[in-house]
């Protein structure tokens, strides 16, 4: 090697400090990956629910804001689309949030319901198996055409599967996925189901991603989405999916703007995605809120490692004094400093990915959230570790102006 | 101001301009701490030569200025009043950057060893060499070399921490002068080293102002052992250089002082003092020295040769090497009392009147044993009321 290796040794002898430093910033770095794993999640779940519809274009309300709020538009809309040569289908569907009435747990012992409720943390921890009476807890509800499922495999499949039982009124198929308390794992001992005001039963179920809006998802057919959900008619409905022939959506989107009436918005597939992330990321607070939790985590990175790396020199300063009697320059020494940071932030950087792959899977497993480390988020992370040290790494260069060489005789 | 017009104010016959290749001029040097009424000024009108292949001891009392002269010589500060030239390089107006690039041609040695704990031994001295890169076994060749020299051959891959003391101060002397530099400038450089390291250290000094490279040494210290390796003492007292003598001649005036009869105790430190206050002048077998009668203003003291003492025309006694004779007169208040001839070519040591006072005023004992030293030439001889 052509110079010796300072920083790296600084770094392997520092000991208390330089753990201090690593696991400072390795907890940062965990921080801000968590993150940017939840803007991520927020990403996904957002376009997950578009994902596992089966269309080319969508039909919303004018005043559609998100999967979740879609608003309202004619049937009669879906009817006039079909006028247009290249759709080949048109399928409605109804979607809304209702009540549900959530099991008690345990189910034969249920706790009284006028005692006193499980913290947060007890719930937290204790997941499915928490103490609770019975309670009632919204959900999001989707009616469709059972001869028209508008989904894709596979749901669709599990549709299919249960399409007969489907037929008889009042029956439903739970997401898999749910929240706990919403009872799909005691489905087979519970019986007392309700959706709204009325009793049903849970005949089979579907694998959804839950999101950051709704804990569960149920699906039943129009009919009874229609009288359950008080729509009074299957006249109105909240999203019309449209699949048009094979490479004419865009000149079909464009011939339905100018052929439907300007209560409804019409977008191809790319565009309602994008619309959704946008809406999630960009117009609530979310992608502000991961945004600052990600500079302030920075923050607290760069200032543990500032203040390990200044005691660092301020304890080495006859050392680094003598290296500048020698005729090492400021800049040559920043160098050094700089490394030595950059160090510190890149073996934090590794712990942290290491620590966060195990809370990705906690957090997964805990609220039924998408947790995924994308490459995108490892490369921001790692240019955001790799500027921390750089910056904190040239500001402790200014303690350098303490170790005075002439001080030494 | 150029090198061709400088020339440093000598006052002393054991002084001596330095060779023809000097590389440390300092002329009119002065240095001050602080700003309006706090400045205070530590260093005072200083000259001073030293030439290339030059060992040369400055010496003085703590807060004399010697550690602000060297750290200006060092190119560690930035020159204030005066001139200054380090290595042909004018640190007069010289700037950070210029500072910087002369630093790497001279060595430093500190009290401290100031090394990296977590760096060993060798790759302490190899931040030394990467200041002047080559190859990467070129390097660490010259580093182990160095450090087999100075007695860490089997030591070079032990973390300080596993060094004692004496072994780091010589890993930092290693990284000193692993680069051949042409300046070494060292404060108390065998201070934390055993009899044996600090003669290795003294040695390789030597033989880097001897050698090839004639490499200049300036060392702060007060190790006596160094003298017998210096070239020259300089002394400086209150911020100002009092004495700048060539130490061979500088130990001849000790060795004479210590065999005059009358400074038998004196230590070696104030001999030495006294010995910056002497000159040197040579006679001719023949040549008379002081006459009886006349009134004196020196003391002589015999470093070499023979000399006849005659009272009243008549033959006294011989004067032989450490013997003395001469009076001040007008302080002690009576006339020379013997006539001194020289029998052959003699070296005599000589206090006149102005350093004998500066010489009292540093030991007030100084007189009683001057006195004494009279005692058997002039019986009765006094200070006169006000010197």
């Amino acid at each position: 090697m052509r110079n010796p290796p300072l920083a790296w040794r600084n770094v392997a002898h520092g000991g208390r400090r330089s753990v201090a430093a690593i696991s400072g910033a390795a907890f940062s770095l965990v921080m801000v990956l968590l993150q940017l794993g939840f803007l991520q999640a927020v990403r996904i779940t957002a376009t997950n629910n578009f994902d596992v519809l089966d269309f080319d274009v969508l039909l919303t309300s004018a005043r559609f804001e998100q999967f979740y709020a879609p608003g309202f538009l004619p049937l009669e809309r879906l009817r006039q689309a079909q006028g247009v040569a290249t759709v080949e289908s048109a399928t409605p569907l109804y979607a809304t949030f209702a009540l549900w009435r959530c099991p008690p747990s345990p189910l034969d012992a249920p706790p009284d319901d006028s005692g006193p409720r499980p913290g947060a943390l007890s719930r937290w921890l204790s997941g499915s198996r928490t103490a609770r009476p019975l309670q009632r807890r919204q959900l999001y509800v989707m009616g469709f055409d059972l001869d028209h499922p508008p989904f894709r495999p596979p749901i669709r499949d599990s549709i299919e599967a249960n399409r007969a039982r489907l037929r008889v009124p009042n029956r439903v198929l739970l997401n898999a996925e749910s929240h706990p308390d919403f009872g799909w794992q005691v489905r087979d001992r519970y019986r007392d189901w309700e959706l709204e005001d009325t009793a049903v039963e849970v005949v089979g179920g579907f694998d959804m991603l839950r999101g950051f809006a709704a804990d569960s998802t149920v699906l039943c057919s129009d009919d009874d989405f229609v009288r359950i959900c008080g729509y009074g008619s299957r006249e109105t409905i909240n999203l019309g999916l449209l699949k048009v022939e094979p490479g004419t959506a865009d000149a079909t989107v464009s011939a339905l703007r100018e052929t439907l009436p300007g209560d409804v918005r019409v977008s191809s597939r790319a565009e309602v995605l994008e619309h959704e992330v946008d809406h999630w990321v960009n117009q609530t607070s979310t992608g502000k809120l991961f945004a600052v939790g990600v500079l302030v985590a920075m923050n607290v990175a760069a200032v543990v490692v500032y203040q390990v790396l200044s005691n660092d020199v301020r304890e080495h300063l006859p050392e680094y004094a003598t290296l500048r009697a020698m005729g090492y320059s400021t800049l040559r020494l920043a160098g050094i400093l700089i490394f030595q940071a950059t160090l510190y932030m890149l073996i934090s950087f590794a712990v942290a990915v290491a620590i966060s792959e195990v809370v990705y899977r906690a957090t997964e497993a805990l609220a039924g959230i998408p947790m995924v480390m994308t490459r995108e988020n490892l490369a921001l992370t790692f240019a955001l570790a790799m500027a921390v040290g750089a910056i904190t790494g040239g500001l402790t260069v200014n303690r350098l102006r303490s170790a005075d060489p002439a001080d030494l005789f | 101001m150029t090198s061709a017009m400088l020339t440093t104010t000598l006052n002393r016959a054991v002084n001596k301009p330095a060779g023809a290749d000097v590389v440390i001029r300092a002329v009119g040097v002065n240095y001050a701490y602080g700003a309006g009424e706090t400045r205070t000024q530590v260093l005072f009108d200083n000259h001073l030569e030293i030439s290339r292949g030059e060992v040369v001891i400055m010496t003085g009392p703590s807060g004399s200025g010697k550690s602000t002269l060297l750290t200006l010589i060092g190119a560690l500060r930035s020159m204030q009043e005066g001139y200054l030239e380090v290595l042909h390089k004018n640190l007069s107006k010289a700037g950070e950057g210029a500072r910087v690039d002369i630093r790497k041609e001279i060595g430093f040695i500190f009290q401290q060893h100031n090394l990296f704990s977590s760096l060993s031994a060798l790759e302490n001295v190899r931040m030394a060499t990467a200041l002047k890169p080559a190859s990467v076994d070129e390097m660490t060749g010259r580093c182990v070399d160095m450090l087999t020299r100075l007695g860490l051959g089997e030591r070079i891959h032990h973390l300080p921490s596993e060094l004692s003391g004496g072994q780091k101060q010589r890993v930092a002397i290693a990284r000193a002068l692993v680069n051949a530099p042409s300046l070494i400038l060292a404060d108390e450089p065998t201070a934390s080293l055993d009899a044996n390291s600090s003669q290795v250290v003294l040695d390789l000094l030597r033989e880097l102002a001897d050698g090839p490279s004639r490499t200049t040494v300036l060392l702060v210290t007060h190790d006596q052992r160094v003298i017998d390796k210096a070239d020259r003492i300089v002394n400086m007292v209150g911020g100002k250089i009092v004495t700048n003598s060539l130490t061979k001649v500088a130990v001849r005036i000790v060795r004479a002082l210590a065999a005059t009869e009358g400074l038998v105790g004196l230590g070696e430190a104030t001999l030495s003092r006294l010995a910056n206050y002497m000159t040197v002048e040579d006679f001719s077998a023949g040549d008379e020295i002081v006459r009886q009668g006349d009134e004196g203003d020196r003391f002589y003291i015999v470093g070499s040769g023979v000399a006849d003492a005659y009272k009243d025309g008549q033959f006294d006694e011989e004067k032989c090497f450490g013997e003395s004779f001469g009076m001040i007169s007008s302080y002690f208040k009576i006339p020379i009392p013997e006539t001194v001839k020289a029998r052959t070519d003699m070296e005599v040591y000589v206090l006149d009147k102005d350093d004998f006072l500066r010489a009292l005023a540093d030991d007030q004992s100084f007189e009683g044993r001057i006195r004494s030293l009279l005692a058997g030439a002039a019986p009765g001889a006094q200070p006169a009321a006000t010197p």
